[in-house]
Protein backbone atom coordinates (compact mmCIF):
# COMPACT_ATOMS: atom_id res chain seq x y z
CA UNK A 1 0.00 0.00 0.00
CA UNK A 2 1.64 3.54 -0.97
CA UNK A 3 0.84 6.56 0.94
CA UNK A 4 0.76 9.65 -0.45
CA UNK A 5 0.80 13.68 1.15
CA UNK A 6 -0.78 16.28 -0.83
CA UNK A 7 -0.11 19.82 0.21
CA UNK A 8 -3.26 21.70 -1.14
CA UNK A 9 -1.24 24.77 -1.49
CA UNK A 10 0.86 23.14 -4.20
CA UNK A 11 -2.06 22.99 -6.50
CA UNK A 12 -2.35 26.53 -6.49
CA UNK A 13 0.28 26.89 -9.40
CA UNK A 14 -2.49 25.18 -11.27
CA UNK A 15 -3.62 27.46 -14.13
CA UNK A 16 -7.17 26.32 -13.08
CA UNK A 17 -6.77 27.34 -9.54
CA UNK A 18 -9.31 30.03 -9.89
CA UNK A 19 -11.85 27.25 -10.25
CA UNK A 20 -9.84 25.25 -7.40
CA UNK A 21 -10.03 27.87 -4.81
CA UNK A 22 -13.87 27.79 -5.26
CA UNK A 23 -13.30 24.11 -3.57
CA UNK A 24 -11.02 24.92 -0.36
CA UNK A 25 -13.96 25.92 1.85
CA UNK A 26 -16.41 23.05 1.00
CA UNK A 27 -13.72 20.25 1.66
CA UNK A 28 -12.66 21.87 5.62
CA UNK A 29 -16.49 21.91 5.91
CA UNK A 30 -17.09 18.30 4.83
CA UNK A 31 -13.45 16.40 4.99
CA UNK A 32 -13.42 16.84 9.02
CA UNK A 33 -16.35 14.65 10.57
CA UNK A 34 -16.03 12.45 13.44
CA UNK A 35 -12.00 12.60 13.66
CA UNK A 36 -11.37 16.29 12.98
CA UNK A 37 -7.27 15.91 13.05
CA UNK A 38 -4.98 16.29 10.10
CA UNK A 39 -3.85 14.48 8.47
CA UNK A 40 -7.39 13.08 6.93
CA UNK A 41 -6.31 10.16 5.44
CA UNK A 42 -8.71 8.65 2.35
CA UNK A 43 -7.99 4.63 1.98
CA UNK A 44 -8.51 5.29 -2.14
CA UNK A 45 -8.51 2.41 -4.39
CA UNK A 46 -6.89 3.47 -7.60
CA UNK A 47 -7.44 1.19 -10.71
CA UNK A 48 -5.48 2.47 -14.09
CA UNK A 49 -4.53 0.08 -16.95
CA UNK A 50 -6.04 -2.75 -15.27
CA UNK A 51 -4.17 -3.08 -12.54
CA UNK A 52 -5.59 -2.29 -8.88
CA UNK A 53 -3.76 -0.84 -5.83
CA UNK A 54 -4.96 0.74 -2.43
CA UNK A 55 -3.58 3.92 -1.57
CA UNK A 56 -3.74 6.63 1.15
CA UNK A 57 -3.76 9.93 0.10
CA UNK A 58 -3.47 12.27 3.47
CA UNK A 59 -4.62 15.78 3.16
CA UNK A 60 -3.03 18.43 5.06
CA UNK A 61 -3.68 21.80 4.81
CA UNK A 62 -2.27 25.06 6.92
CA UNK A 63 -5.30 27.56 7.64
CA UNK A 64 -2.60 30.30 7.97
CA UNK A 65 -1.46 29.84 4.37
CA UNK A 66 -4.74 29.19 2.53
CA UNK A 67 -6.27 32.24 4.59
CA UNK A 68 -3.89 34.32 3.21
CA UNK A 69 -5.34 33.16 -0.70
CA UNK A 70 -8.60 33.29 1.04
CA UNK A 71 -9.08 35.54 3.95
CA UNK A 72 -12.62 34.38 4.88
CA UNK A 73 -11.61 30.53 4.57
CA UNK A 74 -12.13 29.14 7.70
CA UNK A 75 -16.17 31.71 8.56
CA UNK A 76 -16.75 29.96 4.72
CA UNK A 77 -16.12 26.84 5.61
CA UNK A 78 -18.35 27.25 9.14
CA UNK A 79 -21.34 28.87 7.41
CA UNK A 80 -20.88 25.67 4.93
CA UNK A 81 -21.07 23.67 7.33
CA UNK A 82 -23.84 24.95 9.27
CA UNK A 83 -25.60 25.82 6.46
CA UNK A 84 -29.11 24.66 5.11
CA UNK A 85 -29.90 21.28 3.79
CA UNK A 86 -30.66 22.40 0.40
CA UNK A 87 -27.46 23.63 -0.14
CA UNK A 88 -25.19 21.00 1.71
CA UNK A 89 -25.73 19.06 -1.79
CA UNK A 90 -23.43 21.49 -3.55
CA UNK A 91 -20.74 21.63 -0.61
CA UNK A 92 -20.54 17.65 -1.00
CA UNK A 93 -20.32 18.33 -5.08
CA UNK A 94 -17.32 20.80 -4.50
CA UNK A 95 -15.80 19.28 -1.97
CA UNK A 96 -15.53 16.03 -4.07
CA UNK A 97 -14.22 18.14 -6.72
CA UNK A 98 -11.53 19.82 -4.52
CA UNK A 99 -10.56 15.64 -3.74
CA UNK A 100 -10.69 14.78 -7.21
CA UNK A 101 -8.04 18.28 -7.84
CA UNK A 102 -5.77 16.58 -4.77
CA UNK A 103 -6.23 12.94 -6.22
CA UNK A 104 -5.28 14.05 -9.95
CA UNK A 105 -1.90 15.87 -9.01
CA UNK A 106 -1.18 12.94 -6.45
CA UNK A 107 -2.07 9.83 -8.40
CA UNK A 108 -1.95 11.28 -12.43
CA UNK A 109 1.22 14.09 -12.59
CA UNK A 110 1.29 16.16 -15.34
CA UNK A 111 -2.27 15.94 -15.85
CA UNK A 112 -4.34 19.21 -16.16
CA UNK A 113 -7.73 20.03 -16.43
CA UNK A 114 -8.58 22.61 -18.69
CA UNK A 115 -12.41 22.53 -18.35
CA UNK A 116 -15.35 21.82 -16.06
CA UNK A 117 -18.83 20.22 -17.70
CA UNK A 118 -21.28 20.25 -14.72
CA UNK A 119 -24.46 18.53 -16.82
CA UNK A 120 -22.50 15.96 -19.04
CA UNK A 121 -20.16 13.82 -18.05
CA UNK A 122 -17.14 14.34 -17.48
CA UNK A 123 -16.73 16.62 -14.80
CA UNK A 124 -13.39 17.28 -15.41
CA UNK A 125 -11.68 17.50 -18.63
CA UNK A 126 -7.46 17.14 -19.49
CA UNK A 127 -8.54 17.57 -23.30
CA UNK A 128 -11.50 18.77 -24.97
CA UNK A 129 -10.85 17.86 -28.15
CA UNK A 130 -14.69 17.62 -30.23
CA UNK A 131 -14.88 13.51 -30.27
CA UNK A 132 -12.24 12.98 -28.03
CA UNK A 133 -12.39 14.33 -24.60
CA UNK A 134 -10.51 13.20 -21.62
CA UNK A 135 -11.45 13.48 -18.07
CA UNK A 136 -12.61 12.86 -15.04
CA UNK A 137 -16.02 12.22 -13.11
CA UNK A 138 -16.88 12.90 -10.04
CA UNK A 139 -19.01 12.36 -7.44
CA UNK A 140 -19.28 12.39 -3.50
CA UNK A 141 -21.44 10.56 -0.54
CA UNK A 142 -21.41 11.40 2.43
CA UNK A 143 -21.78 8.66 4.25
CA UNK A 144 -22.57 5.17 2.94
CA UNK A 145 -18.57 4.15 2.53
CA UNK A 146 -18.29 0.94 -0.37
CA UNK A 147 -21.75 0.46 -1.18
CA UNK A 148 -22.62 3.55 -1.48
CA UNK A 149 -20.07 4.44 -3.98
CA UNK A 150 -21.01 0.91 -5.14
CA UNK A 151 -24.45 2.45 -6.12
CA UNK A 152 -22.52 5.38 -7.97
CA UNK A 153 -20.67 3.36 -10.17
CA UNK A 154 -22.69 0.82 -11.41
CA UNK A 155 -25.86 1.92 -10.68
CA UNK A 156 -29.61 0.30 -9.43
CA UNK A 157 -31.40 -2.47 -10.74
CA UNK A 158 -35.41 -1.99 -11.46
CA UNK A 159 -37.30 -2.26 -8.50
CA UNK A 160 -41.12 -2.10 -8.21
CA UNK A 161 -42.44 1.09 -9.34
CA UNK A 162 -38.90 2.24 -10.00
CA UNK A 163 -36.57 1.84 -13.26
CA UNK A 164 -32.69 0.77 -13.89
CA UNK A 165 -30.80 3.80 -12.72
CA UNK A 166 -27.71 3.33 -14.65
CA UNK A 167 -24.40 3.42 -13.35
CA UNK A 168 -21.47 5.87 -14.35
CA UNK A 169 -19.20 3.74 -15.12
CA UNK A 170 -21.36 2.17 -17.99
CA UNK A 171 -22.64 5.59 -18.88
CA UNK A 172 -19.18 6.94 -19.57
CA UNK A 173 -18.37 3.57 -21.67
CA UNK A 174 -21.08 4.27 -23.99
CA UNK A 175 -20.25 7.68 -24.89
CA UNK A 176 -18.63 7.09 -28.55
CA UNK A 177 -17.27 10.86 -27.74
CA UNK A 178 -14.96 9.94 -25.19
CA UNK A 179 -11.39 8.58 -25.80
CA UNK A 180 -10.49 8.62 -21.76
CA UNK A 181 -12.42 8.72 -19.09
CA UNK A 182 -11.35 7.68 -14.99
CA UNK A 183 -13.78 7.86 -12.04
CA UNK A 184 -13.22 9.65 -8.69
CA UNK A 185 -15.56 8.60 -6.03
CA UNK A 186 -15.28 10.15 -2.68
CA UNK A 187 -17.11 9.27 0.73
CA UNK A 188 -16.53 11.33 3.89
CA UNK A 189 -17.82 9.01 6.41
CA UNK A 190 -15.68 6.76 6.48
CA UNK A 191 -13.10 8.29 4.05
CA UNK A 192 -12.45 6.41 1.05
CA UNK A 193 -11.98 6.58 -2.50
CA UNK A 194 -11.95 5.19 -5.77
CA UNK A 195 -9.64 6.43 -8.30
CA UNK A 196 -10.08 4.45 -11.88
CA UNK A 197 -9.52 4.30 -15.56
CA UNK A 198 -13.23 3.30 -17.16
CA UNK A 199 -11.38 3.71 -20.88
CA UNK B 1 -4.35 26.90 -39.22
CA UNK B 2 -8.66 29.10 -39.22
CA UNK B 3 -9.27 25.46 -37.50
CA UNK B 4 -6.72 25.76 -34.63
CA UNK B 5 -7.85 29.20 -33.98
CA UNK B 6 -11.05 27.88 -33.46
CA UNK B 7 -9.88 25.07 -31.32
CA UNK B 8 -7.78 28.13 -29.18
CA UNK B 9 -11.27 30.39 -29.33
CA UNK B 10 -13.27 27.24 -27.92
CA UNK B 11 -10.96 25.92 -25.76
CA UNK B 12 -10.59 29.13 -23.98
CA UNK B 13 -14.18 30.23 -24.00
CA UNK B 14 -14.82 26.92 -22.19
CA UNK B 15 -12.32 27.45 -19.75
CA UNK B 16 -13.79 30.69 -19.28
CA UNK B 17 -17.22 29.03 -18.50
CA UNK B 18 -15.75 26.44 -16.29
CA UNK B 19 -14.56 29.62 -13.69
CA UNK B 20 -18.15 31.01 -13.98
CA UNK B 21 -20.17 27.62 -13.06
CA UNK B 22 -17.82 26.86 -10.21
CA UNK B 23 -18.16 30.43 -8.77
CA UNK B 24 -21.68 29.70 -8.84
CA UNK B 25 -21.53 26.82 -7.60
CA UNK B 26 -19.71 27.84 -4.43
CA UNK B 27 -22.90 30.75 -3.85
CA UNK B 28 -25.14 28.32 -4.36
CA UNK B 29 -23.73 26.09 -1.71
CA UNK B 30 -23.67 29.50 0.65
CA UNK B 31 -27.82 29.27 0.31
CA UNK B 32 -28.52 33.02 1.02
CA UNK B 33 -30.93 34.53 -1.47
CA UNK B 34 -28.68 36.78 -2.13
CA UNK B 35 -25.82 34.24 -2.60
CA UNK B 36 -28.54 32.38 -4.67
CA UNK B 37 -29.48 35.13 -6.99
CA UNK B 38 -25.79 36.27 -7.68
CA UNK B 39 -25.40 32.38 -8.79
CA UNK B 40 -28.35 32.97 -11.27
CA UNK B 41 -26.05 35.57 -12.46
CA UNK B 42 -23.12 33.54 -12.77
CA UNK B 43 -25.06 30.46 -14.49
CA UNK B 44 -26.70 32.45 -17.08
CA UNK B 45 -23.56 33.60 -18.17
CA UNK B 46 -21.59 30.71 -18.04
CA UNK B 47 -24.79 29.30 -20.59
CA UNK B 48 -23.88 31.98 -22.51
CA UNK B 49 -19.89 31.58 -22.61
CA UNK B 50 -20.87 27.95 -23.65
CA UNK B 51 -22.90 28.93 -27.09
CA UNK B 52 -20.00 31.23 -27.70
CA UNK B 53 -17.36 28.20 -27.79
CA UNK B 54 -19.60 26.04 -29.74
CA UNK B 55 -20.44 29.05 -32.44
CA UNK B 56 -16.43 29.04 -32.54
CA UNK B 57 -16.34 25.70 -33.71
CA UNK B 58 -17.67 25.25 -37.50
CA UNK B 59 -18.07 22.40 -38.41
CA UNK B 60 -19.29 21.54 -35.07
CA UNK B 61 -19.49 17.62 -34.44
CA UNK B 62 -23.45 16.62 -33.53
CA UNK B 63 -22.41 14.75 -30.55
CA UNK B 64 -20.23 18.12 -29.38
CA UNK B 65 -23.14 20.04 -30.38
CA UNK B 66 -25.79 18.14 -27.98
CA UNK B 67 -23.11 17.85 -24.83
CA UNK B 68 -22.99 21.65 -25.64
CA UNK B 69 -26.39 22.43 -25.39
CA UNK B 70 -27.28 19.75 -22.95
CA UNK B 71 -24.64 21.88 -20.58
CA UNK B 72 -26.44 24.88 -21.92
CA UNK B 73 -29.80 23.57 -20.52
CA UNK B 74 -27.73 22.11 -17.46
CA UNK B 75 -26.87 25.91 -16.83
CA UNK B 76 -30.14 27.38 -16.72
CA UNK B 77 -31.83 24.84 -14.39
CA UNK B 78 -29.00 25.37 -11.94
CA UNK B 79 -29.65 29.39 -12.80
CA UNK B 80 -32.94 28.43 -11.84
CA UNK B 81 -34.67 29.71 -15.26
CA UNK B 82 -37.18 27.54 -16.18
CA UNK B 83 -38.32 29.65 -18.81
CA UNK B 84 -35.43 29.52 -20.78
CA UNK B 85 -34.04 26.07 -19.39
CA UNK B 86 -37.23 24.66 -21.33
CA UNK B 87 -36.19 26.73 -24.83
CA UNK B 88 -32.71 25.41 -24.58
CA UNK B 89 -34.55 21.91 -23.91
CA UNK B 90 -36.00 22.14 -27.18
CA UNK B 91 -33.08 22.86 -29.50
CA UNK B 92 -31.42 19.83 -26.81
CA UNK B 93 -34.43 17.46 -28.40
CA UNK B 94 -33.59 18.83 -31.91
CA UNK B 95 -29.91 18.09 -31.79
CA UNK B 96 -30.25 14.64 -30.41
CA UNK B 97 -31.60 13.29 -33.52
CA UNK B 98 -28.34 13.34 -35.42
CA UNK B 99 -26.64 11.51 -32.56
CA UNK B 100 -26.97 7.45 -31.80
CA UNK B 101 -29.23 5.99 -29.02
CA UNK B 102 -26.67 5.00 -26.78
CA UNK B 103 -24.54 7.96 -26.57
CA UNK B 104 -27.15 10.06 -26.70
CA UNK B 105 -28.53 8.58 -23.49
CA UNK B 106 -25.46 8.56 -21.79
CA UNK B 107 -25.21 12.50 -22.42
CA UNK B 108 -28.27 13.24 -21.00
CA UNK B 109 -28.77 11.03 -18.00
CA UNK B 110 -27.81 14.07 -15.47
CA UNK B 111 -29.67 16.36 -17.28
CA UNK B 112 -33.11 14.74 -18.15
CA UNK B 113 -33.45 13.89 -14.36
CA UNK B 114 -32.89 17.77 -13.35
CA UNK B 115 -35.27 18.77 -16.52
CA UNK B 116 -38.36 16.37 -15.49
CA UNK B 117 -38.15 17.75 -11.97
CA UNK B 118 -37.91 21.41 -13.01
CA UNK B 119 -40.97 21.15 -15.51
CA UNK B 120 -43.06 19.68 -12.71
CA UNK B 121 -41.98 22.01 -9.94
CA UNK B 122 -42.21 24.57 -12.32
CA UNK B 123 -45.88 23.66 -13.43
CA UNK B 124 -47.46 23.54 -10.11
CA UNK B 125 -45.85 26.32 -9.22
CA UNK B 126 -47.29 28.13 -12.13
CA UNK B 127 -50.79 26.45 -11.81
CA UNK B 128 -51.64 27.95 -8.45
CA UNK B 129 -50.67 31.50 -9.72
CA UNK B 130 -54.06 32.16 -10.40
CA UNK B 131 -53.22 37.05 -10.99
CA UNK B 132 -50.20 35.67 -13.00
CA UNK B 133 -52.34 33.45 -15.31
CA UNK B 134 -55.17 36.06 -15.16
CA UNK B 135 -53.59 39.05 -16.59
CA UNK B 136 -50.60 36.91 -18.39
CA UNK B 137 -52.77 37.85 -21.83
CA UNK B 138 -53.40 41.22 -21.35
CA UNK B 139 -51.15 44.40 -22.16
CA UNK B 140 -51.30 47.46 -19.67
CA UNK B 141 -50.91 46.64 -16.40
CA UNK B 142 -51.95 49.56 -15.35
CA UNK B 143 -55.22 49.14 -16.42
CA UNK B 144 -55.64 46.08 -14.29
CA UNK B 145 -57.50 46.82 -10.96
CA UNK B 146 -55.19 47.22 -8.11
CA UNK B 147 -56.39 44.22 -5.89
CA UNK B 148 -55.40 41.88 -8.81
CA UNK B 149 -52.12 43.77 -9.23
CA UNK B 150 -51.48 42.98 -5.56
CA UNK B 151 -52.29 39.31 -5.94
CA UNK B 152 -50.02 39.37 -8.83
CA UNK B 153 -47.31 41.07 -6.94
CA UNK B 154 -47.52 38.40 -4.42
CA UNK B 155 -47.74 35.40 -6.49
CA UNK B 156 -44.40 36.66 -8.64
CA UNK B 157 -42.61 37.42 -5.45
CA UNK B 158 -43.16 33.74 -4.08
CA UNK B 159 -42.55 32.64 -7.80
CA UNK B 160 -39.35 34.45 -7.66
CA UNK B 161 -38.30 32.86 -4.29
CA UNK B 162 -38.00 29.67 -5.78
CA UNK B 163 -36.99 30.88 -9.23
CA UNK B 164 -34.68 34.13 -9.04
CA UNK B 165 -33.09 33.19 -12.10
CA UNK B 166 -35.89 33.64 -14.23
CA UNK B 167 -35.60 37.00 -16.17
CA UNK B 168 -38.91 37.27 -17.29
CA UNK B 169 -40.37 37.10 -13.93
CA UNK B 170 -37.94 40.20 -12.71
CA UNK B 171 -39.32 41.62 -16.14
CA UNK B 172 -43.28 40.73 -15.02
CA UNK B 173 -42.14 42.14 -11.34
CA UNK B 174 -40.83 45.41 -12.59
CA UNK B 175 -43.67 46.05 -14.88
CA UNK B 176 -46.26 45.48 -11.65
CA UNK B 177 -44.28 47.70 -9.71
CA UNK B 178 -43.87 50.70 -12.09
CA UNK B 179 -48.09 50.26 -12.39
CA UNK B 180 -48.29 50.93 -8.57
CA UNK B 181 -45.69 53.38 -8.62
CA UNK B 182 -43.34 51.50 -6.89
CA UNK B 183 -40.31 53.38 -7.91
CA UNK B 184 -38.09 51.25 -5.89
CA UNK B 185 -39.52 47.80 -6.59
CA UNK B 186 -39.34 48.71 -10.10
CA UNK B 187 -36.14 49.94 -10.43
CA UNK B 188 -34.74 46.49 -8.17
CA UNK B 189 -36.75 44.13 -10.03
CA UNK B 190 -35.29 45.25 -13.69
CA UNK B 191 -31.79 45.46 -12.47
CA UNK B 192 -32.35 41.95 -11.35
CA UNK B 193 -33.55 41.08 -15.28
CA UNK B 194 -30.85 43.19 -16.60
CA UNK B 195 -28.13 41.42 -14.73
CA UNK B 196 -29.43 38.18 -15.67
CA UNK B 197 -29.62 39.21 -19.49
CA UNK B 198 -27.62 42.03 -20.02
CA UNK B 199 -27.70 41.77 -23.39
CA UNK B 200 -31.08 41.97 -23.99
CA UNK B 201 -32.05 45.59 -25.69
CA UNK B 202 -35.58 45.54 -23.92
CA UNK B 203 -33.88 45.74 -20.96
CA UNK B 204 -31.42 47.59 -21.33
CA UNK B 205 -33.22 50.57 -22.96
CA UNK B 206 -36.09 50.25 -20.05
CA UNK B 207 -33.42 50.51 -17.72
CA UNK B 208 -32.53 53.71 -18.51
CA UNK B 209 -35.91 55.34 -18.80
CA UNK B 210 -37.12 53.79 -15.07
CA UNK B 211 -33.93 55.53 -13.97
CA UNK B 212 -34.47 58.54 -15.04
CA UNK B 213 -37.77 58.19 -12.65
CA UNK B 214 -36.92 55.97 -9.81
CA UNK B 215 -33.40 57.66 -8.89
CA UNK B 216 -32.21 61.01 -7.82
CA UNK B 217 -31.10 62.47 -10.85
CA UNK B 218 -27.27 62.46 -9.77
CA UNK B 219 -28.04 58.62 -9.86
CA UNK B 220 -29.87 58.56 -12.76
CA UNK B 221 -27.10 60.13 -14.78
CA UNK B 222 -24.24 57.44 -13.77
CA UNK B 223 -26.63 55.34 -15.53
CA UNK B 224 -26.88 57.59 -18.50
CA UNK B 225 -23.35 58.09 -18.36
CA UNK B 226 -22.51 54.59 -18.67
CA UNK B 227 -24.30 54.30 -21.69
CA UNK B 228 -23.68 57.98 -23.43
CA UNK B 229 -20.05 56.38 -25.00
CA UNK B 230 -22.33 53.68 -26.93
CA UNK B 231 -25.31 55.51 -28.05
CA UNK B 232 -23.78 56.65 -31.87
CA UNK B 233 -23.96 53.22 -32.24
CA UNK B 234 -26.65 51.72 -30.18
CA UNK B 235 -30.07 49.92 -31.43
CA UNK B 236 -33.04 52.31 -32.39
CA UNK B 237 -34.72 51.33 -28.55
CA UNK B 238 -31.95 52.03 -27.04
CA UNK B 239 -31.30 55.67 -28.85
CA UNK B 240 -34.94 56.14 -28.55
CA UNK B 241 -35.32 55.42 -24.01
CA UNK B 242 -32.00 56.85 -23.57
CA UNK B 243 -33.36 60.44 -25.42
CA UNK B 244 -36.29 60.29 -23.25
CA UNK B 245 -34.56 59.63 -20.50
CA UNK B 246 -32.33 63.05 -20.72
CA UNK B 247 -35.56 64.68 -21.30
CA UNK B 248 -37.20 63.54 -18.27
CA UNK B 249 -34.08 64.36 -16.22
CA UNK B 250 -33.77 67.71 -17.77
CA UNK B 251 -37.43 68.44 -16.67
CA UNK B 252 -36.25 67.11 -12.93
CA UNK B 253 -33.01 69.53 -12.36
CA UNK B 254 -33.18 73.03 -12.11
CA UNK B 255 -30.44 73.94 -14.65
CA UNK B 256 -28.77 72.30 -17.61
CA UNK B 257 -31.57 71.25 -19.58
CA UNK B 258 -30.03 72.55 -23.18
CA UNK B 259 -27.07 70.06 -23.22
CA UNK B 260 -29.56 67.20 -21.93
CA UNK B 261 -31.88 68.56 -25.15
CA UNK B 262 -28.66 68.00 -27.37
CA UNK B 263 -27.98 64.69 -25.85
CA UNK B 264 -31.33 63.63 -26.70
CA UNK B 265 -31.34 65.19 -30.09
CA UNK B 266 -28.16 63.05 -30.86
CA UNK B 267 -29.65 60.36 -29.43
CA UNK B 268 -32.71 60.36 -31.64
CA UNK B 269 -30.82 61.26 -35.20
CA UNK B 270 -28.88 58.23 -34.33
CA UNK B 271 -32.14 55.75 -33.59
CA UNK B 272 -33.68 57.52 -36.90
CA UNK B 273 -31.39 56.00 -39.42
CA UNK B 274 -31.63 52.49 -37.43
CA UNK B 275 -35.50 52.67 -37.03
CA UNK B 276 -36.13 49.19 -38.18
CA UNK B 277 -39.89 49.64 -38.12
CA UNK B 278 -42.72 51.90 -38.66
CA UNK B 279 -43.51 51.93 -35.07
CA UNK B 280 -39.88 52.81 -33.77
CA UNK B 281 -39.73 55.19 -36.36
CA UNK B 282 -42.97 57.11 -35.58
CA UNK B 283 -41.62 57.54 -31.81
CA UNK B 284 -38.38 58.15 -32.86
CA UNK B 285 -39.88 61.16 -34.82
CA UNK B 286 -41.97 62.35 -31.96
CA UNK B 287 -38.72 63.00 -30.16
CA UNK B 288 -37.37 64.64 -32.70
CA UNK B 289 -40.06 66.88 -33.07
CA UNK B 290 -40.52 67.31 -29.61
CA UNK B 291 -36.58 67.83 -28.99
CA UNK B 292 -36.72 70.63 -31.85
CA UNK B 293 -39.43 72.76 -30.31
CA UNK B 294 -37.44 72.84 -26.86
CA UNK B 295 -33.97 73.69 -28.55
CA UNK B 296 -36.28 76.32 -30.51
CA UNK B 297 -37.63 77.58 -27.15
CA UNK B 298 -41.00 76.12 -28.10
CA UNK B 299 -43.41 74.68 -25.81
CA UNK B 300 -44.36 70.75 -27.66
CA UNK B 301 -47.70 70.52 -27.34
CA UNK B 302 -49.75 67.25 -28.68
CA UNK B 303 -50.32 68.20 -32.46
CA UNK B 304 -46.34 67.04 -32.60
CA UNK B 305 -48.11 63.29 -31.76
CA UNK B 306 -50.36 63.89 -35.10
CA UNK B 307 -47.42 64.91 -37.18
CA UNK B 308 -45.31 61.80 -35.99
CA UNK B 309 -48.05 59.50 -37.07
CA UNK B 310 -48.73 58.93 -33.42
CA UNK B 311 -52.73 59.52 -33.87
CA UNK B 312 -53.91 56.96 -31.15
CA UNK B 313 -51.83 58.22 -28.81
CA UNK B 314 -52.41 62.04 -29.12
CA UNK B 315 -56.32 61.21 -29.45
CA UNK B 316 -56.19 59.95 -25.87
CA UNK B 317 -54.35 62.51 -24.57
CA UNK B 318 -55.68 65.55 -22.82
CA UNK B 319 -54.94 68.62 -25.09
CA UNK B 320 -53.10 70.29 -21.62
CA UNK B 321 -50.65 67.31 -21.10
CA UNK B 322 -46.93 67.61 -21.15
CA UNK B 323 -45.39 65.73 -23.84
CA UNK B 324 -42.06 64.90 -22.79
CA UNK B 325 -44.28 63.16 -19.22
CA UNK B 326 -46.82 61.56 -21.79
CA UNK B 327 -44.17 59.84 -23.80
CA UNK B 328 -42.25 58.95 -21.19
CA UNK B 329 -45.32 57.43 -19.14
CA UNK B 330 -45.95 55.60 -22.18
CA UNK B 331 -42.52 54.35 -23.29
CA UNK B 332 -42.27 52.95 -19.14
CA UNK B 333 -45.35 51.33 -19.46
CA UNK B 334 -44.26 49.59 -22.57
CA UNK B 335 -46.98 50.93 -24.93
CA UNK B 336 -44.68 52.36 -27.74
CA UNK B 337 -45.90 48.96 -30.13
CA UNK B 338 -43.22 47.19 -31.76
CA UNK B 339 -40.09 49.98 -30.43
CA UNK B 340 -40.69 48.81 -27.10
Amino acid sequence: MGRLTSDRQALFASPFASTLIETIAPVIAWVPRKKPQQPFRFGVTHTTTGKTTQVDIDLVWDIAKLSRRKPDVVAHAQRLAAGQSAAREHVTELAAYGLAFVAISALMPGRRVVHMSFGVAPDMLFDVTPGALRGVEVAGRTTGGPSALAVVRDGTPARRGKKAAQGKHAQLLARVDIAEAHLALWCAEPRIGIMEQVK
Amino acid sequence: MAAAVNQDLYQATLAAGATLKMRGKALLAEGTPDAIFEACVYFHEAARAQRTAVDALAPCPPVTRLASLAEVCWCLIEGRDPPRAMQSWGEVLRARAEVDEATTDAILSRVTERFDAMKIAWAKAIAASHAIQSIGARGAMDAIPASERTKAREEVRVLLESYPGSASFWWMSYRLAEADGDKKGAWDSLRRARRLEPHNPRFAAMSLLVASWALTPSAAEKELAGVRPTIAGAEAEVCLMYALAELAVARRESSGAKIRWLRARDAVNAGISRAATDSSYRNLRAVQLLVDDLLAGREPKIDILYVAGLTEAAVAAKPTSNVVDLLTLRARRGELGEAA
